[in-house]
């Protein structure tokens, strides 16, 4: 297994251990748009943040609130 | 999977003109072989594939500029362009990436990166994509951080090793490095991103329930505890550029140490040298004094020839005088046995009756001899001088000077060439030098002490603060939970994103930690995996990974191998290597510059079983010294391609030529 | 030993002031230990030359030198007789006043061509005659 999958596999792991209720795919969707923005520094994180604020707005709609 | 199709050069460092490599597509024969002897552009290659995939290159740690890429006979000729072009597969999807550097056209001559234009050219399935979705799809196929680990300089075997040091700056890099192949990145980032998207959603949260009294005061206390973390996350900023200033200052004391180092191995130097000058000095003086004697004699040197003339003329004149006087000698004894003839009637040797013709003969012959004893010079004043003169001119001739002028001549310029090429070094040691103060040294020294102190105290505060956010952290969630709770707020859409944010900063948090160790099990067991192929020695068991990923050898009773020589350090390098290429991105190529090191047969023999497997090709860049028959013969039926480096006519450029030269 | 002619052989022995002169430079230039290693080398220079040197004319010397110093074991004069034919009229070291003036002159030539009077290469050229 190379390291994408163990990246996921954490991440996935943990969410579960946290009891929290967010879905694998919204999970899965923010993992990607971090996962696409690894190497930006930290002075360009705002497109990122707004990648995923647009992703949990849609999950919140989805989920009718 | 990745792989190389093809790579093309246009006047890239020492190719002039057009080149092109093509890439073993095969699964088995995925062997691409580059022979070339040293300097003639092997490692050039690897420069370019990386340049081309990331847009750079270092030099250990100096970026080259486009100066140093453009091939010289190009800039010579005023051609001042060049190109690189790659076609990949990865991912099912094929990719064409050129990148073309020419100068701008209201520049004459380029001196710096400024004064080019360089454009890049990204193909996906013959859809052109641009820069920034370039920057995308390559963190995805093969991220530049990992790029050390399979465009592979053999050189850097030995840097691995410092990965054994748990607190060396050099190591700490390392570390950064291959966890950011491994993704540790995506975690942290995304624990920072969520921080700072809770933050917001905890503003928008409280100006929307602030109509709700308590909520407005856990909202409140949430906030100073927000500033507190604010706080604490400033003086980590703090500490750190502390941390950084202090190591700069650090290091600038340390190069001044290592100058006075320097200095004190030039003083020693210098005074070598010195000792050695005034040695051929008085040499010199020796020689000058040998040659003004030579010079005294060199009078009888210069009739040397003309004597010996005059002596063998003088010697051939003693031999016939000699010869003359025996002829005497024999006249005078015929004219008596002659004239014993004539008185007694007898022959003078048998004494017998002599016959009345030969007495007769015998006057007659008497008469003639001594007519010939008139002729014959028998002066014996004259030989006298002749054999005077011969003497004489043998005593010129016998006092020849010990030792030629030339000789001494020889000897002078070399030394004089020996004292000139001293003072020249004497010259350059003294004006780099300078005045050592030992007491210098000694402050020097503390001062370091103190930094190193003080980065380690910035270093715990830095721990306090973090100890601290955690806390603040914690105390803010739980506040948060509570404003949840609350019938208010659960009908506010802000206190869902709060939940949502929360929950996912929370998990990125823990997730970091629990992928590092992860990681590190994966690491270790791939790169022990590898090592056991690799390795030689059987009693070796498997490797063990520290917190830098540094490995050590654990034999097969399960103790550390404490010293291991540059070989098995240079096949614990290549195993961590190879598990950092398998477990940091899909199966791709491994690009190999002098890949053998101080490797010995067996081990050579045993990488290149190896590494055909774990990768999808193997590119090896050899020179004559590392392809023996033996391993020739080991990887032949691998090989898909090979190519020869060759010089061109001109002798100062590069050709890649198809097949072995 | 020696060879003969010695009747009216003068007791001393010079050379013109620009010779003189000359000798004194070869010898400031460490060319020559002494000015009469140079008025030595000079006479067999003339000798090796096989010439006739000039007659000089009647120059006031400037320097003279004692023979017993210059030829103490009358090598000069006997390499003058051994390289010369026998009718050779005394006295011999007039004879060679004239080769070391002829002498001085020539070596005066090579070392204003070369800046120097490199001895072991006059001997070489020498030698190849």
């Amino acid at each position: 297994m190379n390291s994408d999958d163990l990246v996921l596999k954490s991440f996935l792991a943990t969410a579960k251990n946290k009891g929290g209720n967010l879905s694998d795919e919204i999970l899965i969707e923010i993992y990607n748009i971090e996962k696409k923005h690894q190497f930006t520094d930290a002075e360009n994180r705002s497109g990122p943040c707004r990648e995923i604020e647009k992703a949990i707005q849609t999950y919140i709609e989805k989920q009718g609130g | 999977m990745m792989k190389f199709h093809h790579i093309k050069f246009k006047n890239f460092m020492p190719y002039k003109g057009q080149h092109e490599i093509i890439f073993p597509q095969d699964s088995f024969t995925n062997i691409l072989l580059v022979h070339g002897e040293n300097t003639y552009g092997k490692t050039s290659i690897l420069r370019g594939i990386k340049w081309v995939l990331y847009g750079r290159v270092l030099d250990k740690h100096t970026q080259f500029t486009f100066l140093n890429l453009l091939n010289r006979s190009s800039v010579e000729e005023k051609d001042f362009e060049f190109e690189v072009e790659i076609k990949f597969e990865a991912n099912e999807h094929i990719y064409v990436l050129t990148r073309n550097v020419k100068k701008n056209l209201d520049i004459g001559i380029p001196r710096t990166d400024s004064d080019f234009v360089c454009k890049t050219f990204f193909e996906k399935d013959g859809s052109v994509l641009s820069a920034s979705e370039l920057e995308n799809e390559m963190n995805i196929i093969a991220p530049e951080p990992v790029s050390n680990f399979f465009l592979f300089d053999g050189e850097l075997l030995n840097e691995y090793d410092a990965l054994l040091k748990e607190e060396d700056d050099v190591s700490l890099k390392i570390k950064e490095s291959i966890e950011q192949i491994l993704g540790v990145p995506a975690l942290v980032n995304g624990r920072n991103d969520t921080t700072q998207l809770l933050k917001e959603a905890q503003k928008r949260q409280k100006h929307e329930l602030s109509k709700y009294k308590n909520i407005e005061e856990y909202a409140n206390n949430r906030d100073e505890i927000q500033t507190k973390i604010d706080q604490s996350n400033n003086e980590i900023e703090n500490f750190t550029k502390q941390i950084d200033v202090t190591n700069s200052k650090k290091l600038e004391i340390e190069s001044s140490l290592q100058d006075i180092e320097r200095q004190f191995k030039d003083a020693s130097d210098i005074q070598l040298i010195k000792e050695k000058i005034t040695l051929l000095k008085s040499q010199i003086d020796e020689l000058e004094a040998i040659k003004l004697v030579a010079a005294s004699k060199a009078w009888k040197v210069l009739l040397k020839n003309k004597l010996k003339h005059v002596q063998q003329k003088s010697l051939a004149q003693i031999t016939d005088t000699i010869n003359q006087f025996e002829r005497v000698g024999a006249v005078k004894k015929e004219i008596e046995l002659l004239n014993d003839i004539v008185k007694n009637n007898l022959c003078g040797i048998c004494s017998a009756n002599a016959p009345i013709i030969s007495v007769e003969a015998a006057k007659g012959n008497i008469n003639r001899l001594n007519e010939v004893l008139l002729n014959i010079s028998n002066d014996n004043s004259k030989f006298s001088k002749i054999t005077n003169h011969y003497e004489i001119v043998n005593n010129l001739l016998g006092d020849s000077e010990e030792r030629s002028l030339k000789d001494i001549d020889t000897e002078l310029t070399n030394k004089h060439v020996q004292l000139i090429s001293e003072l020249g070094k004497e010259e350059t040691l003294i004006s780099k030098s300078g005045i050592i103060d030992p007491s210098e040294i000694k402050v020097k020294a503390e001062k370091i002490g103190n930094y190193n102190q003080m980065i380690q105290q910035n270093i715990k505060e830095i721990a306090k603060e973090k100890d601290k956010i955690e806390s603040y952290t914690k105390q803010i969630s739980s506040i948060t939970r509570l404003i949840g709770e609350n019938p208010g707020a659960n009908e506010s859409p802000t206190t869902k994103y709060v939940a949502i944010y929360d929950i996912l900063n929370e998990t990125f948090k823990e997730s970091i930690g629990r992928l590092r160790d992860m990681l590190k099990e994966e690491v270790e067991s791939k790169a022990s995996e590898a090592f056991i192929n690799l390795i030689h020695r059987k009693n070796y068991k498997k490797l063990k990974i520290n917190n830098n990923y540094g490995l050590s050898i654990i034999d097969d009773e399960n103790n550390l191998v404490d010293i291991r020589s540059s070989g098995a350090s240079q096949i614990v390098a290549l195993s961590l290597i190879d598990a950092l290429a398998r477990t940091g991105r899909p199966s791709g190529p491994v690009v190999m510059d002098t890949p053998f090191g101080r490797l010995d047969p067996k081990h050579r023999k045993n990488i290149l079983t190896y590494l055909p497997e774990s990768s999808s090709q193997l590119v090896l860049f050899v020179h004559r010294g590392e392809t023996d028959k033996e391993i020739m013969d080991l990887i032949k039926p691998r090989i898909g391609s090979e190519y020869t480096i060759k010089l061109q006519k001109d002798g100062k450029n590069s050709m890649i030529e198809i097949g072995v030269q | 030993m020696i060879m003969s002619k010695e009747i009216n052989e003068p007791i001393t022995i010079g050379l013109s002031p620009i010779s003189h002169e000359w000798l004194e430079t070869f010898k400031q230039e460490k060319i020559f230990q002494e000015m009469m290693d140079g008025y030595r080398f000079a006479i067999a220079y003339s000798l090796s030359k096989g010439i006739e040197p000039p007659i000089i004319s009647g120059e006031k010397k400037t320097t003279t030198f004692n023979i017993g110093s210059l030829d103490p074991k009358k090598e000069i004069y006997n390499s003058i007789l051994a390289l010369n034919p026998p009718n050779l009229e005394a006295p011999i070291y007039k004879y060679a006043e004239r080769l070391a003036e002829w002498g001085v002159t020539e070596l005066v030539s090579i070392y204003k061509k070369s800046g120097t009077l490199d001895l072991s290469e006059i001997i070489q050229d020498s030698n190849k005659e």
